[in-house]
């Protein structure tokens, strides 16, 4: 049997430090991935690239909505003829995964190894949880599917936040365990121990071809002063979902990029394979493409980022 | 010198002459003996279509192709091909279906005939690219909408204009990568094309259309290029609107007074081109009125931020001697207007036009003069409403087509005093003028005049 694992979780709520971690954690074993993007281009599969890791990367769609589930299908079909002893499916950040087992059910005939379903993960970002669970159905959909359900970022949250959230948590899914942490510190074997796949029954994903955010790709042509493009980002990022990706700068080469709202993380990269591309996901519908433009010519920058 | 004088002109800066682009889409297969279909589907045909406009119509710009169908193809509409016009969209995707498209469905290079037609861009590239503005004419977001969901979008826009916006957005989408394309293939103006835009109220345009279009141009002036937004039928109303989605320039037809126009393309310093008449002027006119026309224009507004054209994508049976005459008259003003000094024109007051005796049918008469129900989307879409539901009104109502392009139906527009097309009459009382009415406005209207 082949120990699956979903984690699932808002764009920037750190999923991909908590699959960071885990994969760490398991070196000595051979450990699958399946991450999931909804954009064109795949950050996450870059900053998780690591030897012995078997991994497969899904971009333009949610894996629960019928624009790409075929392609998820074979994905799960593939990873369990692999070899892997343990599978970790990275969903994208408004993936809706109310469909997980009901897809699992679909595929059992035609697998090699059978999985083993553990249940989902549930990463939330303490400073916005509540903001956003009002307005992005999926994201309560993320913690009711979940068995396990970390709050991130707990050293921003403010007074009672944190409490706050845990409440929240506590009345879409009382079975869940919730794990409170910042840059997801976490004991998870503890967690995978105490996993289990919640008693809820499977319902077709609210992810639809519809509902999925626009993205723009913005390419560095040439290296950025960093302060031109800290100027870039804070204009832009109010509109977005979150930006990451990789951006050339002339202080410090290839550098990663993450920010959700107003908090911007700028970090030299020393890893291969980025390719220099930055993607936004908006908030804002198609009218980002005229923010984007806009901002980068007040910044310096039209001409050296490129849609 | 003619390409400059176009991206000058798209500049807004000052031109020592007015810069001249001849819309010759299937009218540039005529010139090498291709029909609209061949010149539409095959790049080695449209290729040397173009070379010849190039050498017959000296223009300053050229676009590479005609055809507000090609991403609706792509998209999954059928098409109707005819030999003398651009298809026409027969099968709407999403009519009936309350959906978007998948983002999946975005055509790329290899879509359609997509590919045949970057393959002519890049060969007259090549070869007059210097010489020539090149013009990429992508299908516009709202016209594009249409041709997916059908007729229902003008209601949808008043009982849902949440999905229209996310229609639109979609189409926007298709737009940005189609500008995409074309400029990777050497296109140095992109031109959005949505003659159905004047068809709504500036108030839904600018609540619902404004957002995308303006994300296009903006699109389109990151990449470095140039944009125009081009319209077709009344659009008075929405120049205004357009220039606030800045595009670095607009193009208007004979439906719009282009000096009235030009006033305020002006004050948003803003190009504007137009507006010679399709039909009265180029496909049934002589060369003295293409050349009166062109120079009626050019003494009528000044010359910074014009440019000369025709109103729209020019008949395919158009004389080559009526553009060759225009184009001399925007080339050499002077000499042409010392040439047409004392010409006056006109000739379709001549044929003799029964109108209907309107106080007396039998059933409510409705009358619809278009441009051309195949070629021209607005005329499309309103003819369509009134076929559409024709069941629903066949005991109390006839209807009839009439055609810009036929000699005795433009003398009844005439007649009739009608200065826009399209039109819909009800019992000779010009009822929609540029406008598409939703189904029960229609069925409404003529179950009162039935009643009366």
């Amino acid at each position: 049997m082949i120990e699956l694992t979903l984690l699932t979780g808002f764009l920037g709520a750190g999923k991909t430090t908590l699959l960071r971690s885990l994969l760490k954690g398991f070196e000595n074993e051979k450990i699958g991935v399946i991450i999931n993007e909804f954009g064109e281009i795949n950050i996450d599969g870059v900053l998780l690239q690591k030897d012995g890791v078997e991994m497969r990367q899904l971009s333009n769609g949610s894996i629960f909505c019928a624009c790409i589930k075929d392609k998820f299908v074979t994905g799960l079909i593939e990873m369990s003829g692999s070899g892997v002893s343990r599978l970790f499916i990275e969903a994208s950040g408004l993936a809706d995964p109310a469909s997980m087992e009901r897809i699992l059910e679909g595929v059992r005939e035609q697998l090699y190894t059978p999985y083993d379903y553990r249940g989902a993960i549930c990463v939330v970002d303490a400073e916005t949880y509540l903001d956003l669970q009002d307005v992005l159905p999926a994201l309560r959909s993320q913690v009711e599917y979940s068995g396990a359900v970390v709050i991130n970022k707990a050293d921003l949250a403010g007074n009672g936040q944190v409490e706050a959230v845990s409440a929240a948590i506590t009345e879409l899914n009382a079975g869940a365990g919730q794990y409170v942490t910042s840059f997801c510190r976490l004991d998870f074997r503890e967690i995978l121990r105490r996993l289990s796949p919640v008693d809820r029954e499977s319902r077709e994903s609210t992810n639809t071809v519809e509902s999925r955010p626009k993205t723009f790709v913005l390419r560095s042509a040439e290296p950025v002063e960093r302060s031109s493009l800290l100027r870039f980002l804070r204009a832009a990022a109010p509109s977005a979902y979150r930006i990451k990706g990789f951006c050339r700068t002339a202080e410090d080469g290839m550098t990663e990029v993450s920010a959700v709202g107003t908090r911007i993380k700028l970090r030299p990269w020393e890893g291969d394979g980025a390719e220099p591309d930055l993607v936004v996901i908006s908030s804002v519908g198609i009218r980002m493409m005229s923010l984007i433009v806009g901002a980068l010519e007040d910044c310096g920058l039209r001409g050296k980022l490129t849609l | 010198m003619g390409k400059e004088l176009i991206l000058k002109t798209l500049r807004h800066e000052k031109t020592d002459a007015v810069p001249w682009v001849p819309f010759a889409g299937v009218h540039a297969g005529k010139l090498k003996g291709y029909m609209a279909d061949e010149v539409l589907t095959d790049s080695d045909k449209l290729y040397e279509s173009l070379m010849e406009a190039y050498k017959l119509y000296v223009p300053d710009g050229l676009p590479t192709l005609f055809d507000l169908q090609l991403e609706a193809e792509a998209l999954g509409c059928d098409l109707l091909w005819a030999k003398n016009n651009p298809p026409s969209v027969q099968t709407h995707p999403l009519s009936g279906e309350k959906s978007i498209p998948c983002r999946c469905k975005i055509p790329t290079e290899e879509s359609g005939r997509i590919p045949a037609v970057l393959d002519a861009m890049r060969r007259v590239k090549a070869d007059i690219g210097d010489g020539a503005a090149l013009y990429g004419l992508i299908c516009g977001p709202f016209t594009l909408a249409s041709h997916l969901r059908g007729t229902d979008i003008f209601m949808d826009m008043i009982t849902d204009p949440g999905y229209v916006t996310e229609l639109l957005e979609f189409c926007g989408e298709v737009a940005i990568k189609m500008s995409s394309m074309y400029l990777d293939a050497g296109m140095d103006v992109i031109a959005v094309v949505d003659p159905l835009v004047s068809q709504i109220s500036p108030k839904h345009f600018n609540q619902i259309l404004a957002p995308t279009f303006t994300a296009v141009f903006d699109y389109v002036r990151s990449r470095g290029a140039y944009s125009c937004f081009f319209v077709c039928g009344n659009a008075t109303r929405q120049i205004e609107p357009m220039c606030k989605t800045n595009p670095d320039g607009i193009s208007v037809d004979e439906n719009v007074d282009m000096v009235k126009a030009k006033e305020i393309t002006d004050r948003y310093n803003i190009a504007i081109g137009g507006n010679i008449p399709l039909t009265t002027t180029m496909l049934f006119g002589t060369q003295q009125d293409n050349m009166k026309c062109v120079i009626d224009l050019l003494d009528s507004m000044d010359h910074h931020n014009l440019i000369i054209s025709p109103g729209c994508d020019m008949p395919y049976d158009t004389p080559i001697e009526n553009t060759i005459a225009a184009a001399q008259a925007v080339k050499t003003p002077d000499a042409v207007r010392e040439m047409i000094a004392n010409y006056e024109g006109g000739g379709f007051e001549d044929i003799e036009i029964e109108i209907p005796d309107y106080g007396h049918l039998d059933k409510v008469l409705i009358e619809l003069f278009t441009l051309d129900p195949e070629q021209c989307a607005a005329c499309t879409y309103m003819v369509n409403v009134v076929k559409d539901n024709y069941e629903d009104m066949k005991d109390i109502a006839d209807y009839v087509v009439y055609k810009y392009n036929v000699k005795e139906d433009i003398a009844r527009t005439m007649k009739m005093g009608l200065k826009n097309l399209p039109t819909m009459c009800i019992n000779g009382e010009p009822k929609w003028v540029s406008i598409i009415p939703s189904r029960e406005e229609l069925l409404e209207e003529v179950r009162r005049c039935a009643a009366r």
